[in-house]
This record gives structure tokens, C-alpha cells and sequence, in this order.
């Protein structure tokens, strides 16, 4: 049966990707390799004539015109060559693409157990290195064996309309060639194979010794560890020669056998031509076509080898990712309703794959509007059974249903339709909180049939959300330590001037002891050294932020104030320090948090600290010294510990602040505004703004004055909304991991809660958060009884009296069922797990 | 690398430097005795400083906040409530190294710590730890040991005193035995 892009991934052959999609293309190269042999034979004819009848005639026009055909044969031959590598490697790549499309759509789609065995690096190694291997394969799958064969087949042909006897003669290698060949080839396979092996122990054994160092030094064993790893490079400098032997003895043995080719010309040849039984023309010809044989022999041979290597990555590709989607992901026909919210879990079991039983006949029913409560030790199937009624995983047995649907026949468009989930440690993706938000509401716009029937959030259904999860005080927080170009929001910047103003009138001395007020004639800790120098707002690029340690103007500054190699000393001292303690580390925002040096220059760092241990400092590239300016430029002294600010230089600041005042006057009098508490500074954030100055306590009582003090400003101003706006648009860093583990548990209960599910399933969703946070969205989520279904596994039991019913679970059984009061009055297990074991 | 001819020395940088500082103070810590010194340097550069008024609250009786808090000046006191009453149970100080086990799992906290005076701590929290540890082989292995030896010493510390005629609360003792 032919395979159509609908065959599953798993049963589809390496050849079906050569035509999947691209005939039209495949045809293409088809008509190219056509004429690419016709143009090479075509020369050989030439030739034959040019001998027989031009050179013994005296036309020369003839002679030109051949000549002409000739070289017009052969820059169309080259120019056809080129177009036909282009588009095998253009097929390649999109094979490679096609590949790599479908196996991360069919590998996203396994079931979560194959993931819990599956390492991500066996994930990425497949994805991008042995399906490049394979796809280029897949490039040139068509053009090298057709246009090969069809060469040969060629010159074969025209030898035997030259002269049969002599073409059969020169055409008898051949058979030879592909016999022996392969022979010896499979002996470099074995070699190679079994190089692999031996490399893959020798990497065994290092890790091992490595691991074990320090009893290596211990006993003094270095000639034992020695000896065993100089076994392995024993071995393998022998299969390693013996591989590099077989791989030349294929060469040489293709060579040799073509090699006879010409004497075998030589010898019959010549003897038809002393027989007067061919022309030298055609013995020209022949000894032509036997060198142009040559070529695609060998690159038979070589696209033999690349078939071999792309057949077993693909196999292996194949076997560590085989396993089929649990559950169907789109609405097979019509819009997908919401269904309803009354679940009904009927004997349900769940096993694992070694038969260890997780859920036993579990029954239970929640009717629409009901809240249940789902507790037990660890380990008593909780978790389990929230995932089984989630759709996360497929019970083994029984039926869990949803308003009647069984909930394993649901589509996956049903069930983000309808349940919400909620884990107890979500997933913050790369990207700002409000990409963050709407991530659970984009996946249902995703499905097609969905999509027609969302409506987009607006700003204040996000707000009501991020309330209700108790997350808006943090998106606030982001908001207010966002950068604002005062010049791009004009009229806010003024209204923050007001809060400024109110600030200082309302909570001034209140909190004064608290913030590092921005006085001339301090320096300012908690602030950078380019802000403590420049102490203003650039009104110009060339004083520029991002970029001063560019700006040929701001270096010449510091050279008049002798700082330029005080700042460079400590860039170089910020940097080694950062590199001596950080090592090799990820590149992840939680290893850079106390260092001015930010991860994405983290690879240049290092290779300028190594330079910098070898080379003065007068040697340094022009961007290595901006580098070390930056860094340096960018130092806080009470964020950043790894050096401590030389009283020195603190003072040369503070005077090269008071020099660049007059500097600026006399010689860019509009290059700079200068903080003054009458303008906007918008290298600063819009906190500080609002402080004139920067908070320096990190007390919670504190902060939790402040913030009720912003709010109370923010809120005189109707300026509540638009700051926690900007602040939905903080980026969250790598995999969220600018944020707390409580404030990951928010977004991913806001996200669900803007979902709008009438199911929402919470697996211990709020475990890091505080009490006070906890209890906040219980008490929301206490309102939604009548209106959203909710199963909730909890660990705090003192949150059990909010719910309709409980379930108490151990061992995968539910031992207890009722409503909380009940059970806990008739002091069984749920009384046993609220005030322990009574003797 | 020198950039000026009078560099300070690598002893006054250090002397200067919070880091130093607070490698030093996290070396102190039970849990991560032993630990490779490259991986106490990068524990000890991810910690926080934190400094506490009065009656705030290093962690919450309940809450999973998820830090260990090495203590460099000041008192706080561990407090158990139970219904209305709040009961100290002790006090910790300078240099004394609290809720290490937050850092190795999820822990609701069974006592609140509370600041009974300005207070200053190195604040160091499970997901730096736990990143940091990931980076050293046999990190998390030093640390285990460290616990086990800590699980026997409150054993053995009791056991100690244990006399067989009195009445103990025997309820005290076996943590080892876990």
C-alpha cells in the first residue's frame, strides 16, 4: 500500500519523505539529470568527430563549430550541475524540516509516562542532529543514484554503438566493482560499528576515574585507572586503524578495478585499430568515456555508505520515540459545545506499566456547582485521580465521565474547553506575563473550530484574574520597576511627577529612612555607577545608556577626569571575579541576579578572561575594553557583592559627577537633563521616580507599607490600571525563573481562570503560597459554588470546611466519602489525618 | 590583570567584599559541610542579604517559603501556635544556620521564625540551591551525609542524657531510625 502524509509517523519508510510533497520538484531534477547526461555523452561524439574528419580536413570553421558545441555542452553540463545540487540540497532541507515538523508534533503528543523514562537530551540530540543526517540523505536520495545510473547506462550505450566487442570488453569491471566493493565495505562497517562501542566504554571509563578522583588520590591508584583506560585506547587505536584501512582498501580496490579499465582498451583497442576494425576517433572516445566512468562509479559508492548511516539513524530515531497519542486531539465534526460540569468517577482503576496499581475501583459523583476535596497521605493516588479526570493520563480501567461523555472518548479541544487544570508546579514559559496569561486561552484558539467562538480578554477580564489569584500586587511591582520613556508617554511621566509630589507630602518622612534619596553630594548605593556619574536623564544618543562606553564624547570625558582606567580596572575586576565564581554555569538569569554582567555576554566574558590572563591590558580589542567599561558602568554596589567599591573611586566619581555637570555646560549644554525632583528621570524606574530616590530595605513590613502607600497614590491618580498594564508586560526570564515559585502558582491559576472552564481541577495548586494568599483564593474560589465544578486535592485541611465533600484516599481506594463536618464528627480517617493517630 | 600600576592585593579585595563575607558564614552551615568549595562560592554569591525589623517574619508557620537563612546579627524567635497560643520554642543567633530542609523539598513550616530585634540574614532560596547542587556531581550525595550525620547527632545528644530509670518521652527519640 502507498504511504500518504496521513501514515502514521512511526510506519513511515526513509523513501517516503523523497516524494512527500515535492514530486513536482523530484520531477524537475528528474528532467535536469536527463539533460546533465546527455551533455556529458555529447562531448565523447565530439570528440570521435574531431578526431575522425575535423583534424584531418582543413576546415576550420567545422573545427570551430564542434569546438563551440563542445565547450557549450560543457558549461551547460556545469551550469545544469549546479542547479541540481541546489535543489537536492533545497530537498534536503525541507526533508530535514518536514522530519524534524512531525517528529516534535508526534513526540509533544506521547503520553506523559513516556516522558517520565525519556531524557530531554535524547529529545534534542534526535531533533536536531540524526535527522539532519537523515534529511540530507533524503536530498540527494533521487540525484545521485538516478543521474549516476543514467551515466553510466549512457556511456555504456554509446561505447556499444561504437564498437559492441570492445564496450563489453571495458564494461566487464564493472560487475566486479559492485560485487567486491560492498564486500570490503562491510568489513569498514563492522569496524566502524563496532568503533562506536569502544568509544562509548572509553567515555565510561573516563567519567568513571573522573567521578572517582579523590579515591584515585587516595590509594595512589593512578597506574590501575591508567591501565584500564590504556586498554581502551589500545583497542581502539586498532579498530581505528583497521576502520581506516577498510575505508581506503574500498578506495583503492574501486580504483584498481577501474584502473584496468584503460589497459583493457589499450590491449583490444588496439588491436581492432591493427585489425583496421576501429577508427582512433572511437578508440579516443573510448578511452575518454572510460575515465568519465570513473566518476559516478565512486559516487555510487560513497551515496552507498551515506543510504547506510541515514537507514540506521532513522531506526533508531523511530524505536526511542514509538508510541501512539492517548487521546484525540480535535472535534471530529461541528463546533465543540461546553458540555457540562456534573462529573461521575464509575470503578476506576490506574495501573502502571509494571502492574503496580495506583487507583482501585475508585467511584464518586460531583454534581454541577459542587466543590470536592480530594486528601490522603502521599502516595494514596490524589494526584492520580485529578490527572485521570483531567485528561492527563488514561485510567486502566472503569470510567470517568463528564456530564455522561466518558472523558477518555472527549477530544482534547473538549477538554480545555470545559476542565481547567491547575498543577502543583506549572510551567512558566520564556516570555512576558501576558504571553504567560493568554497561554491557556491561545491553545484553545489554536483548534480551529474553537477559535470562531473566543472572544479576546480584554485588559480588565485580565486584571479580575490576576486579582483573584492574588497576583496583582506582583504585577504591579513589575510594573512600577519597569523603565518608562518619559518622551514616548509624555502625560504619564507628568502624572508620576504628581505622585512624586504626593509621596513627598504624604509618606516622605514617613518612610525617609528607608530610601536612598538622589542628593548631589552622595553616592548612591544602590545605583549604578553610570548613574552616580552622569546623575540625569541623556537627552541625546550620544549619551545613550546602552551605549556611553561607545560614545567617543563620554570617553573623552572620562579621560579629562582620569576614570576611564579606574572604571576599566573594576570591569576587569567585576568580570574575573564573575567568572572565577561562576565557572561553566547555564547561561540563566538566576546565576547573573547578583552580577552586573548579564548571561547573554557570559560567552564572551569568558573568553576575554582567558585573554586576559595572557595579554596586557593595552592590547585589549576596542569592544573588549567597551565590554569592560560596561560591566563596570553597569556595577551596583549593594546589589552587586562580588566586589566591594573602593572608597577611591567613589570619590572620583562623586567629583567626576560635579565635573561632567560643567563639562556638559560648556560643552553639550542640551546633552543631559540632571535629576532634579521637578522632572522625570527615565533611567530610573518608575518607583524610584516616584521615591526620587531609590528603596533600600528589603524588611517585608516594610515593603508591605510601601505598597500600600504606592497603591494609595496610584489610586488618587487612576494610574492602578495603566502601571499594572506595563507590568503585564515583564519578562519573566528563562523558564519563569525570574519569578518565585508562589508567583508561578498565580499565573497558573490566573491562566486557568481565564479560561472561563466550568470545571477546574487544582492538584495542591496553591502548596507555595502563603497563608494569607491561600486563603485569599479559597475564599474566591468558595464563591464560584453553583457555577464552576471544582476537584481539588489540598494539603492544608483547615481549608476542608469551604468544600461540598471529601474524599479521603489511601492506597488508591477511597476509605472515606461525605460531606467534611460529617466526617470529621464521626472521627474515622479524615479525623486520623487532621489531629494524627489517637491511642 | 592589572589596569593601574598599584592593584590592591586579592586579600583587600576580599576583605572588602560581601562576598567573602558571606562565603565565609555559609561555610559555617551543617547542611553544606563539606561541599565542594566551588559550589559554597556559588551558593554563597546567589544568597541575599536581608535585613529584618522587629517582629518580621522570616518564614510562617505552614507556609512553604521555600529559603534557609543563615543568621549574621541579631535574635529570632522559633514560635509554634497552636489554636490561639503562640509558645516560643527557641531562639536562634548570629552564625546559626535555619531551615536547611526547606531547601532539599517542599515543606510547610512548623514554626514561625520571628525577628525579635533588627536582624540581619543570608537568604538563600530552594531554587538557587537546587540549581546550584545540579552543577556538582557529588553535591547532593555530601549533603545527604550531612543530614543523616545531623539525624544521629539529635539522637545520640539525647541518648546521651537518657537515663533508663526516668521516665523520657520516648516519643523523643529514633529520628535515626527513620
Amino acid at each position: 500500500m502507498a504511504e500518504t502524509k496521513d501514515t502514521p509517523l512511526m510506519n513511515r519508510s526513509l523513501f517516503s519523505w523523497v516524494l512527500r510533497g515535492k514530486r513536482s520538484y523530484q520531477l524537475l531534477l528528474l528532467v535536469a539529470i536527463l539533460a546533465i547526461v546527455f551533455l556529458r555523452v555529447l562531448p565523447l561524439e565530439i570528440q570521435k568527430r574531431l578526431v575522425n574528419d575535423v583534424l584531418s580536413s582543413s576546415d576550420f570553421t567545422r573545427l570551430f563549430v564542434y569546438c563551440l558545441i563542445y565547450l557549450g555542452a560543457v558549461l551547460s553540463a556545469s551550469t545544469l550541475k549546479f542547479f541540481i545540487n541546489s535543489l537536492q540540497s533545497y530537498l534536503g532541507e525541507q526533508a530535514t524540516a518536514d522530519m524534524r515538523r512531525d517528529m516534535y508534533r508526534h513526540i509533544m503528543r506521547l503520553p506523559l509516562a513516556f516522558f517520565r523514562k525519556t531524557q530531554p537530551g535524547t529529545v534534542v540530540t534526535s531533533l536536531v542532529n540524526e535527522l539532519a543526517t537523515t534529511g540530507t540523505f533524503v536530498g540527494v536520495a533521487v540525484a545521485i543514484p538516478l543521474s549516476n545510473t543514467l551515466t553510466l547506462l549512457a556511456f555504456a550505450g554509446y561505447l556499444l554503438w561504437l564498437n559492441p566487442l570492445l564496450a563489453v570488453v571495458t564494461l566487464s569491471i564493472y560487475p566486479v566493482v559492485f560485487i567486491i566493493v560492498p564486500m570490503v565495505q562491510k568489513k569498514a562497517d563492522r569496524a566502524n560499528s563496532e568503533r562506536v562501542d569502544i568509544s562509548r566504554a572509553m567515555a565510561s571509563q573516563i567519567t568513571e576515574s573522573v567521578s572517582g578522583v579523590q579515591e584515585v588520590h587516595a590509594q595512589g591508584s593512578f597506574r590501575t585507572e591508567e591501565h584500564k583506560y590504556n586498554t581502551l585506547v589500545e583497542r581502539l587505536l586498532k579498530i581505528r586503524i583497521v576502520w581506516a584501512v577498510s575505508k581506503y582498501a574500498v578506495k583503492t580496490t574501486n580504483n584498481l578495478i577501474l584502473g584496468v579499465g584503460p589497459v583493457l582498451v589499450f590491449l583490444v583497442g588496439g588491436y581492432l585499430m591493427m585489425q583496421g576494425e576501429l577508427e582512433l576517433g572511437a578508440l579516443v572516445a573510448f578511452l575518454s568515456g572510460q575515465e568519465k566512468l570513473y566518476d559516478p562509479s565512486r559516487d555510487l559508492t560513497k551515496f552507498y555508505q551515506i543510504y547506510q548511516d541515514a537507514v540506521v539513524r532513522y531506526k533508531k530515531v523511530l524505536s526511542a520515540f514509538d508510541g501512539d497519542t492517548e487521546f484525540k486531539l480535535d472535534q471530529e465534526a461541528g463546533e465543540p459545545a461546553d458540555i457540562g460540569r456534573r462529573i461521575e468517577v464509575k470503578d476506576l482503576d490506574f495501573a502502571t506499566a509494571e502492574g503496580i496499581k495506583l487507583l482501585n475501583q475508585v467511584s464518586l459523583k460531583v454534581e454541577a456547582g459542587e466543590h470536592l476535596a480530594l486528601v490522603g497521605f502521599s502516595g494514596s493516588g490524589k494526584s492520580t485521580l485529578a490527572q485521570c479526570i483531567g485528561q492527563l493520563c488514561r485510567h486502566t480501567g472503569g470510567q470517568a465521565l463528564l456530564d455522561g461523555y466518558p472523558i477518555d472518548e472527549l477530544s482534547k479541544e473538549e477538554v480545555i474547553r470545559n476542565i481547567g487544570y491547575i498543577s502543583q508546579e506549572p510551567f512558566v514559559f520564556t516570555g512576558t506575563v501576558n504571553e504567560n496569561l493568554l497561554y491557556g486561552w491561545n491553545a484553545v484558539l489554536n483548534y480551529p473550530a474553537s477559535s470562531r467562538s473566543m472572544i479576546e480578554p480584554t485588559l480588565d477580564d485580565k486584571i479580575d484574574v490576576v486579582q483573584q489569584a492574588g497576583l496583582f500586587i506582583d504585577i504591579l511591582r513589575f510594573g512600577l520597576n519597569t523603565h518608562l520613556d518619559h518622551q514616548a508617554h509624555p502625560d504619564l511621566a507628568e502624572t508620576l511627577l504628581r505622585v512624586r509630589q504626593n509621596f513627598q507630602e504624604n509618606f516622605g518622612k514617613e518612610l525617609a529612612e528607608h530610601v536612598e534619596f538622589y542628593r548631589e553630594d552622595r553616592y548612591l548605593h544602590h545605583s549604578s555607577v553610570k548613574d552616580n556619574l552622569i546623575f540625569g536623564t541623556p537627552l541625546q544618543n550620544d549619551f545613550n545608556f546602552d551605549s556611553l562606553s561607545e560614545s567617543v564624547t563620554f570617553l573623552s570625558f572620562l579621560d579629562t577626569c582620569s576614570l576611564q582606567l579606574p572604571l576599566l580596572e573594576t570591569g576587569a575586576d567585576l568580570l574575573l571575579r564573575t567568572v572565577e565564581i561562576l565557572g561553566d554555569v547555564p547561561r540563566e538569569n538566576i546565576f547573573f541576579a547578583q552580577t552586573p554582567i548579564m548571561p547573554g555576554e557570559y560567552d564572551t566574558c569568558l573568553s576575554l578572561a582567558e585573554k586576559m590572563q595572557r595579554v596586557a591590558s593595552d592590547r585589549l580589542e576596542p569592544e573588549e575594553r567597551h565590554l569592560l567599561l560596561d560591566i563596570a558602568l553597569r556595577f551596583i554596589p549593594a546589589e552587586h557583592k562580588i566586589i566591594a567599591l573602593q572608597p577611591l573611586l567613589e570619590k572620583l566619581i562623586l567629583s567626576g559627577r560635579k565635573s561632567f555637570r560643567s563639562w556638559c555646560a560648556d560643552n553639550a549644554p542640551d546633552a543631559v537633563s540632571f535629576y532634579s525632583d521637578t522632572h522625570y528621570i527615565s533611567s530610573q524606574t518608575i518607583l524610584n521616580n516616584i521615591f526620587f530616590g531609590s528603596l533600600t530595605s528589603d524588611s517585608p513590613k516594610v515593603e508591605d507599607r510601601v505598597n500600600q502607600c504606592v497603591v494609595q497614590l496610584l489610586v488618587r491618580e487612576d494610574l492602578l490600571e495603566r502601571i499594572s498594564a506595563i507590568g503585564m508586560d515583564f519578562n519573566v526570564g528563562n523558564r519563569g525563573d525570574r519569578l518565585s515559585g508562589g508567583q508561578k502558582q498565580k499565573l497558573a491559576i490566573a491562566r486557568v481562570l481565564l479560561k472561563q472552564n466550568g470545571v477546574v481541577i487544582m492538584d495542591e495548586a496553591t502548596s507555595a503560597l502563603d497563608n494569607k494568599s491561600q486563603t485569599r483564593i479559597q475564599n474566591v474560589i468558595a464563591q464560584w459554588k453553583g457555577t464552576r465544578t471544582v476537584i481539588s486535592v489540598i494539603h492544608r485541611l483547615d481549608m476542608l470546611p469551604s468544600f461540598d465533600k471529601v474524599a479521603v484516599l489511601k492506597d488508591g481506594k477511597i476509605i472515606e466519602w461525605g460531606n467534611p463536618e460529617e466526617l470529621i464528627a464521626s472521627k474515622g480517617a479524615l479525623h486520623e489525618l487532621i489531629h494524627g493517630k489517637t491511642h | 590583570m592589572s589596569l593601574s600600576t598599584e592593584k590592591p592585593t586579592d586579600q583587600q579585595k576580599n576583605r572588602a567584599s560581601g562576598f567573602q563575607e558571606d562565603l565565609e558564614h555559609i561555610r559555617q552551615a551543617p547542611l553544606l559541610r563539606g561541599l565542594d568549595y566551588e559550589c559554597l562560592k556559588l551558593l554563597a554569591m546567589l544568597c541575599r542579604r536581608i535585613t529584618l525589623i522587629t517582629d518580621d517574619q522570616l518564614m510562617v508557620q505552614g507556609e512553604d517559603d521555600g529559603h534557609a537563612f543563615m543568621i549574621l546579627s541579631g535574635k529570632v524567635n522559633a514560635i509554634y501556635t497552636k489554636g490561639e497560643t503562640n509558645q516560643v520554642i527557641c531562639q536562634f543567633g548570629p552564625d546559626q544556620f535555619v531551615g536547611g530542609c526547606a531547601l532539599l523539598g517542599r515543606l510547610p513550616r512548623l514554626f514561625t521564625l520571628q525577628a525579635t530585634e533588627e536582624t540581619a540574614v543570608l537568604r538563600l532560596s530552594r531554587e538557587e540551591f537546587q540549581k546550584t547542587v545540579q552543577q556538582f556531581p557529588h553535591a547532593i550525595s555530601q549533603i545527604t551525609g550531612n543530614l543523616v550525620s545531623e539525624l544521629v547527632g539529635w539522637d545520640r545528644s539525647r541518648l546521651e542524657v537518657f537515663n533508663m530509670k526516668e521516665e523520657l518521652d520516648l516519643q523523643a527519640l529514633g529520628v535515626s531510625l527513620l
